[in-house]
């Protein structure tokens, strides 16, 4: 497939997203359907950390809280709209993660990888003892609501999912500018070697912050996005297994680009109807668990490594 | 002074229980060089084999049924107990024999996604057989309202007595193995120089699986003692991994007398931070994860390791 065409496609397939969708799909599934996809900025979150820092973030669930209650408390309690509150959200959810990510910049990657699974441990407890911010046990929910303006004739849970794929939209292209981009260059250097990057220059440090902040802000608009479709939030929702499940996304859905993250989120959907039909009931974990180990005994980079591999076996064959 | 000492002893019990799993997770690491994350749930598998053992077939225990057809049953409690520790064993040989196989070879990222996988499946696994609603395991010792000992008018509970004799009682035996055993010669000296120990004719790969099994029935034994003191449920290792991995981080990653003293004091730590600052008991899970970032970030190598020299 020519690059031309593979975008022809992709513009096809958002004009699809964007149009048809509503038109077809209830409230509920459309609903459902954009909180699902919300994830997909979550999953990038890990996606770059991983992929281009080498970074490993099992914490995610963490920054996704986060962004939630940041635009709860933007929206309800400094009053702001929820427009200019989403992106607040998303500064201070990328402000959270360079300060969590500092113990980065001092162990070794596979040690972070324990720190950052402590604080997927430890995040629910602490959220629901921090009882203004987010409610405590019960949860809060978002009083201010994200209402179209007047002179856009649609109804209001379309227009939510209208900004929804708007706003993952550009967070897609600023996370594939990134990677492509000086600061991308720099991420990838040192995540190779840190020594000879440093040595050409790199700030080290300065690089590893940055990309722990972007990815932790994309998780948190994935949280905030969520609380605009569905506005209630609770602590308990942002626990250890939401951070391995999207861990397991990330890896599934390929590291070395950044549209893995939507392979992955695929997965997060397609999975539990798999485990559902092989009958594993509650199972459906299981099936995450053994596609990432599966992929640990191969070179495949999850489904984006798989589609490359394939495609270019086929461009192979053509050619002869 | 009788509240501090309260305190004190409240937090020993936490500090067997800790003890046990970082002993554990120090063993594996120094089997394989890496840390299996799905330590803790090896072991609550264990814990969840024992209740099974334990509980009369017409419960809705899954597997209850299965052991219900041997005589005796439902089977005591210390059975019961010693019984999933041994199958515990096995199926972390198991699991290192088949799945982990080049768990110590392959680089740290692959090794890394393969514990967490494995920390994946046998969370669901569990968690499709038992999940839902927490279980009463029983007690291993009796913790009736007089079962204690008065310590400057503190009370010193028997079940922590009894939790810490039958973890120095394990650690003592793993001791044994390591230093009077052929077996653990080979393994000590595997852990000092991986490559000269191969040229002398060791097998990386049986001591691997033996080092597994050693610390399966050790997080198993962990997994008990915790269910004993409050219930068994499917994320009751999450929690405890957390202060097992500051222990072990605390005691330097490969040393056993490390471990268990950084049980000690993540368990004092757990009690006294949240008593003395008055926060919920729950928060004390952020005062181990300070624990665990401060000392990867000051002191890296712990308090009993050794400090790498780099080579340039």
């Amino acid at each position: 497939m020519s690059k031309s065409v593979s975008r022809v496609l992709g513009a096809g397939l958002v004009v699809v997203a964007l149009v048809i969708l509503p038109l077809l799909l209830s409230q509920n599934d459309l609903r459902n359907f954009a909180r699902f996809l919300a994830l997909v900025l979550a999953v990038l979150g890990v996606n770059i950390a991983l992929g281009a820092g080498g970074i490993v973030s099992l914490g995610q669930s963490v920054f996704v809280g986060v962004g939630a209650f940041a635009l709860v408390v933007f929206a309800d309690d400094v009053g702001l709209p929820i427009l200019v509150a989403l992106p607040l959200a998303a500064l201070f959810t990328g402000l959270v993660g360079v300060v969590l990510g500092f113990p980065s910049l001092r162990v070794r990657d596979s040690q972070f990888a324990l720190v950052s699974f402590g604080y997927a441990i430890a995040f629910p407890p602490f959220a629901r003892w921090c009882r203004s911010i987010t409610g405590g046990p019960s949860g809060r929910s978002l009083e201010r609501e994200l209402t179209p303006p007047s002179w856009i004739p649609v109804e209001d849970l379309v227009y939510r999912y209208l900004i929804t794929m708007l706003v993952i939209l550009i967070c897609m292209v600023i996370a594939a500018n990134f990677l492509q981009s000086r600061w991308g260059r720099a991420t990838k250097a040192q995540r190779d070697n840190s020594l000879s990057a440093a040595t050409f220059g790199v700030p080290i440090a300065k690089t590893r912050s940055a990309v722990l902040g972007l990815s932790a802000a994309l998780s948190g608009v994935s949280g905030a996005l969520g609380v605009i479709l569905f506005p209630f939030v609770q602590a308990n929702d942002f626990n250890v297994f939401m951070a391995l499940r999207l861990y397991a996304a990330a890896v599934i859905g390929g590291l070395s680009s950044a549209l893995g993250a939507l392979w992955g989120v695929l997965s997060l959907w397609l999975f539990p109807l798999i485990g559902e039909f092989v009958g594993l009931g509650g199972g459906a974990d299981f099936v995450f668990g053994l596609t990432v180990l599966l992929l640990s005994y191969s070179q495949i980079d999850g489904v984006v490594g798989a589609i490359r591999a394939i495609s270019a076996a086929i461009s192979r064959r053509r050619t002869g | 002074m009788t509240l501090l000492i309260q305190r004190v002893l409240d937090g020993l019990f936490n500090g067997s229980i800790y003890a046990a799993l970082a002993v554990a997770i120090a063993i594996s690491h120094r089997a394989t060089g890496r840390v299996n994350l799905a330590q803790g749930e090896i072991g609550l598998f264990g814990g969840y084999i024992a209740l099974a053992m334990a509980s009369p077939a017409a419960s809705f225990v899954a597997g209850a049924a299965l052991f219900s057809n041997l005589p005796g049953h439902p089977f005591n409690l210390w059975v019961s107990t010693l019984f999933a520790v041994v199958i515990a064993a096995a199926v972390a040989v198991i699991l290192q024999g088949v799945v982990m196989r080049d768990f110590g070879e392959s680089t740290p990222q692959r090794a890394l996604n393969r514990s967490i996988a494995l920390l994946i499946c046998v969370s669901a696994v569990i968690s499709s057989q038992w999940g839902g609603r927490a279980r009463i395991f029983g007690e291993l010792f009796p913790s009736d309202g007089n079962a204690y000992i008065n310590v400057l008018g503190a009370r010193l509970r028997y079940t922590t007595l009894g939790a810490w004799a039958l973890v120095l009682i394990a650690c003592g035996l793993v001791h044994l193995f390591m230093t009077r055993t052929k077996a653990g010669l080979s393994f000590r000296a595997l852990t000092d120089n991986r490559g000269g120990s191969v040229l002398v004719g060791i097998h990386p790969k049986r001591l691997m699986a033996i080092g597994w099994g050693i610390s399966g029935a050790l997080a198993a034994l962990a997994a008990s003692l915790a269910a004993s003191m409050s219930l068994l449920d499917s994320s009751l290792m999450f929690r405890t991994l957390i202060y097992a991995l500051a222990a072990v981080t605390l005691g330097g990653f490969d040393s056993l007398r490390g471990a268990v003293v950084g049980g000690i004091i993540v368990a004092q730590a757990q009690t006294m931070i949240p008593g003395y600052l008055g926060l919920p008991s729950e928060m004390s899970i952020v005062a181990a994860l300070i624990v665990l970032v401060a000392v990867l970030v000051f002191r890296p190598w712990g308090l009993f390791g050794q400090r790498p020299v780099e080579r340039v």
